[in-house]
């Protein structure tokens, strides 16, 4: 009997090893199966982002961009950005200040997103249809990066997408040079993959906190 | 043998002491935030209004000829109505909701530095400011906190048929206008954040202020560590 108890202690070493394991594995599946069952809202509330822009819930389509096309001629509908997320900015070429600043930040911010040339588009819709030919708009946002794309269409067409977008638009009377300004609402949209409208920027957003929201969007 | 029967134990408690420990603070941290999670969505301690959809962007005229904008309205709490301006008898109930929003909203809800404005489209296209200025008269609009504007029927169209989504028609002659009576609250990021079409038990104006009441303490509470706790809110849907 004693030599068999002798021959224990490696049976009796392994036990803890089981039994950590146990203790460790269990709430480890348990959490994993947790997360599987109450699905990805109680897995971001454990590990929320917080977002700089403000998110819908609601996954309702995002407003149709009737009568517009990009420079090429194309017209502009979601199903040609299927599977990629959208980001839709309302500005023009001879705007000063805003514009080059968002389109810029876009641009930063679209550094920090993995493959973000296969995954993210960005639509710069231009509020002065007058002066925006397509050269001059596609020519504008390549400047930025050759992946963005200019919308444009008549002053109608315009009107009602901007509308829909919740962007008001007023274009000035010209000055003795012919040169006038647009005033615009400058906030920036974001498009789901599934193409449904997912969240809105204010036009300060700062581009890593853009890259975090995208990134955290994508998943 | 009893040598090695004591040590059997030893190294089980030596290992339960190293482990034992963090996997139950695991154990319990994790149960904690279950607890809560489930917690919340059940007893909603905290009530948003959902946000619906983007608000449509405008530029319309007063009867000064002043130009009101959806920016105009950016950081403020807007409640819009919309009437024809020769509507009298039909529209008396929706301005009576107006005047009560106004004034309950102002002595009952605590607003911060937030604005609340109120907006009246006028639903025939091309109003003349006289028309918009007896509009504003009779529904009891102060032209400053409460202003009546006017649009061209395509602003109309995009604005208030598509934007806010509430029906209206003019006949061909542009004097008669069919509509649906309905308010819109949108908040201070241009989203809609309450739609009143239907007649319910609560009163439109009950049902108003209550909301402007959730929607101003999101504005005032969401920040830092607190805006977590309002973003669960809106993900758990704990709407009113």
């Amino acid at each position: 009997m004693s030599p068999t108890v002798e021959e224990k202690p490696p049976l009796a070493a392994d036990k803890p090893k089981v039994k950590l394991l146990v203790l460790v594995g269990a709430p480890i599946v348990a959490m994993v199966v947790g997360f599987f069952l109450w699905g990805t809202r109680l897995a971001s509330v454990v590990t929320p982002h917080i977002y700089t822009g403000t998110v819908f819930q609601d996954s309702s389509p995002a407003p149709r961009f009737d009568g517009l096309s990009f420079s090429d001629g194309t017209p502009a509908n979601l199903d040609q950005a299927a599977g990629k997320m959208v980001l839709v900015f309302f500005g023009y070429t001879h705007c000063p200040d805003i514009c080059p600043t968002t389109l810029d930040t876009i641009s930063t911010a679209l550094t920090q997103v993995e493959n973000s040339a296969e995954r993210v588009e960005v639509w710069m819709i231009s509020v002065d249809p007058e002066r925006d030919d397509a050269q001059y708009l596609e020519q504008y946002v390549d400047h930025f990066s050759p992946s963005f794309s200019g919308l444009s269409g008549t002053q109608t067409e315009i009107d009602a997408v901007a509308a829909a977008y919740g962007v008001f638009y007023q274009i000035h009377e010209p000055d003795d040079t012919g040169e006038y300004l647009v005033d615009h609402s400058a906030q920036l949209m974001g498009i789901g993959p599934d193409g449904s409208f997912r969240i809105v920027w204010a036009p300060d957003t700062l581009a890593d906190a853009l890259a975090s929201d995208i990134n955290a969007l994508l998943g | 043998m009893t040598k090695s029967t004591t040590q059997e134990p030893q190294e089980n408690d030596e290992v339960n002491w190293r482990f034992g420990w963090p996997l139950k603070l695991a154990a319990a941290v994790f149960f904690l935030i279950v607890v809560c999670g489930i917690s919340f969505a059940v007893f909603e301690p905290i009530q948003v209004l959902p946000r619906i959809r983007l608000a449509p962007g405008y530029a319309l005229t007063t009867h000064d000829s002043e130009v009101v904008t959806s920016e105009t309205a950016r950081g403020a709490i807007t409640l819009y109505s919309f009437a024809p301006t020769d509507c009298d008898r039909e529209c008396e109930s929706s301005y009576e909701t107006m005047a009560e929003v106004a004034l309950r909203v102002n002595n009952e809800v605590d607003l911060g530095s937030t604005e609340f404005r109120q907006v009246t489209i006028a639903l025939d296209a091309d109003p003349t400011a006289s028309e918009l200025r007896h509009a504003s008269q009779r529904s009891g609009a102060d032209d400053n906190h409460w202003q009546w504007v006017g649009g061209t029927s395509v602003q109309l169209r995009n604005v208030v048929g598509s934007g806010f989504k509430i029906f209206y028609e003019q006949d061909s002659a542009g004097e008669t206008t069919r509509f649906d009576p309905g308010f819109v609250l949108v908040d201070g990021a241009g989203i809609i954040r309450g739609e009143y079409r239907y007649q319910t038990l609560a009163t439109d104006a009950d049902k108003i202020v209550h909301h402007v009441d959730i929607l101003a303490n999101e504005i005032r509470n969401a920040n830092g560590a607190t805006a977590v706790a309002y973003e669960a809110a809106h993900l758990f849907l704990c709407y009113p």
